[in-house]
């Protein structure tokens, strides 16, 4: 049973604090969706959770452990980050870009065990992009490379996988694939955190939600408590309808709520 | 195919350019002792080489020839691997010792040591001036363009700190007591391999080897960047530590062989430009492919600057440039959209 343990997070950003008090949980097996309007510092707390940003106050614990007990290769080996808009600089081989994935689980001086090929080339087929093993990623489609780079991410077999914003950008039918890919790995044991827009996407696949808004988390918990129409109106500031076909839930954004009751007074 | 057999392939194609940089470097640099002033045959030269009889031919090969052809050899193989290890760091094909303001401070930091008399004092004030200068060039244009500098910044800060030296070299040229002064400083400005003794390769090859080691280290973490700083952060590398070595490494090899070369621009621009797609693109096996591409380009120049005017020989520093400025100029005509 793995799991990571924020508590109590804040980050300022020069004056700004865009992280205040929030305390966030992913356990084995579990897909956690964070969602929130722009700027509302889901990003930042991924970040935090991947390391990349120290909090200015509260405590992270990766296994139960504080997350400094790991060195950075460890915690490489058990955590995933996948940015937003992720990228190559370079028109390298998805062959060597995947491999990239490995670094941590590959010894100083040492070449890529049968294991790594053999992980690259899984997390290729999991991702349904083993047909791109020897193309240059510059020659890839937009959804073609998203894949890609999901494949990257889970090649190091890590313990937690964050994304950020995984299926934007992406065609319905591929955004349907990635979220699979995401539940299949959190049914593997991974715990996954994604970060996400779609609201629809995110009732239906997410086990828990954590609403961001405003530096802080406003709710958290089952999909449907967390979506609550007061709370989309008071996050979002929308009013949105709720729907289900076929046990699937829907969320359609209706209108916008007008910022204030005032306008209306005048 | 499988996943084996792409690797497979993946491998060989590199090992090959490997193989044939090799010959090629090797091949240039038996052209460099047998290319000069007095005509000499290949048997003759190779005699030479492995005996130490005290003929003319002997002293020809020794002390003049062999020198200058290690030295452009191991100049050659700083320059295309600097070049190829501050590409990579930089993601940014434009990136070189050169265009960033080494070249031209190292060759500042030589001029200062040989200025105030420190040279003369003790040798290996030398390279440590060319060494110093270089620091402190990588320090500003570090500072100058920040973390998230992009393409633009990086070369407009690289020109400001180049411009600078080069002024300041300028002066110190301005002031020399006497036209012999001059003359030993004009020598960094357009930077040269003739007249150098095998003094200069015990002086600057450790350094140049030292940094060698530093900057071939860093060839996974320059592996990693492909994917970004925050993505090769997660996947355990310490950008921290990876920059103080490129920056160092750059410095003390680069700053090396230009104390005793003086400014040689563009070989470490074009060098990995040619080369990357060779070896798919991969910037770990671009680092000792740029080291052999840098010997063979190095050596082929000094080679031609010696057959085009034997009487009043060209410098080298200004043979590469007149080759590299207008690849460059193509270069960023090709990178405009991208910069833009």
């Amino acid at each position: 049973m793995i799991n990571l343990v924020a508590k109590n997070v804040s980050v300022s950003l020069g004056n700004t604090l865009v992280l205040s008090g929030v305390n966030f949980e992913v356990n084995t097996n579990e897909v956690v969706g964070l969602i929130g309007p722009n700027g509302a510092g889901k990003t930042t707390l991924l970040r935090v959770l991947a390391g990349l940003l120290k909090p200015s106050t509260g405590t992270l614990h990766l296994a139960g452990r504080p997350e400094n007990d790991f060195d950075r290769r460890a915690r490489a080996r058990m955590i995933a980050y996948l940015p937003q808009d992720g990228e190559s600089h370079w028109p390298v081989s998805v062959q060597t870009l995947v491999m990239l994935g490995r670094l941590a689980h590959i010894g100083p001086m040492r070449a890529p065990s049968k294991a790594d090929h053999t992980a690259v080339f899984q997390a290729l087929e999991t991702c349904d992009a083993d047909q791109f093993i020897d193309r240059p990623v510059n020659e890839l489609s937009g959804g073609e490379r998203a894949r890609v780079l999901l494949a990257r991410a889970i090649a190091s077999a890590p313990q937690v996988l964050l994304a950020d914003e995984p299926v934007s950008g992406l065609d319905p039918a591929h955004q349907l694939d990635v979220m699979n890919t995401l539940c299949e790995l959190s049914e593997q044991g991974t715990a996954t955190v994604v970060v996400m827009h779609d609201l629809s996407l995110a009732a239906r696949f997410c086990h828990r939600l954590v609403l961001l808004f405003d530096g802080r988390a406003e709710a958290s918990g089952p999909p449907d408590l967390v979506l609550s129409n007061e709370n989309l109106a008071r996050c979002y500031g929308i009013n949105a309808r709720h729907g289900r076909v076929d046990d699937v839930p829907y969320i359609i954004p209706l209108n916008r709520i007008s910022s204030g009751t005032e306008d209306e007074s005048i | 195919m499988t996943a084996r057999t792409i690797e497979k392939l993946h491998r060989t194609t590199p090992a090959l350019v490997m193989v044939i940089l090799s010959a090629l470097t090797l091949a240039l640099f038996m052209g460099s002792v047998l290319v000069g002033p007095s005509t000499l045959s290949l048997p003759d030269v190779l005699g030479a080489l492995l005996s130490d009889e005290q003929n003319a031919t002997g002293m020809i090969v020794r002390e003049i020839r062999l020198p200058r052809a290690i030295l452009g050899m191991a100049i050659g193989a700083t320059l295309g691997l600097s070049g190829a290890a501050l590409q990579g760091f930089l993601r940014n094909p434009l990136a070189e010792p050169g265009l960033i303001g080494v070249s031209a401070s190292a060759a500042l930091g030589a001029v200062m040591t040989f200025y105030t008399g420190l040279a003369a004092w003790f040798a290996l004030a030398l390279p440590l001036g060319g060494m110093a200068g270089a620091c402190i060039a990588v320090i500003i244009v570090q500072l100058l363009t920040g973390r998230g500098g992009g393409s633009l910044s990086l070369i407009l800060a690289g020109i400001a700190v180049s411009s600078f030296a080069a002024a300041l070299t300028s002066l110190a040229l301005n002031l020399a007591p006497n036209p012999f002064a001059a003359l030993e400083i004009m020598f960094w400005l357009m930077g040269s391999l003739a007249d150098r003794s095998f003094e200069h390769v015990w002086l600057a090859l450790p350094f140049m080897a030292l940094g060698w080691l530093v900057l071939l280290s860093t060839a996974r973490p320059l592996n990693a960047l492909t994917l970004g700083e925050d993505t090769a952060t997660t996947l355990g590398i310490n950008l921290a530590s990876l920059r103080l070595k490129i920056v160092l490494g750059s410095a003390i090899c680069v700053g090396a062989a230009t104390s005793v070369a003086g400014a040689i621009g563009f070989i470490g621009l074009v060098v990995p430009h040619i080369l990357r797609p060779l070896v798919a693109h991969k910037p770990s096996v671009l680092l000792p492919a740029s080291m052999l591409g840098g010997a063979a380009l190095t050596l082929a120049a000094d080679i031609t600057v010696r057959l085009v005017s034997p009487e009043r020989e060209l410098k080298l520093g200004v043979l590469t440039a007149l080759v590299g400025a207008p690849f460059f100029l193509i270069l960023i005509l090709r990178h405009r959209k991208k910069m833009l």
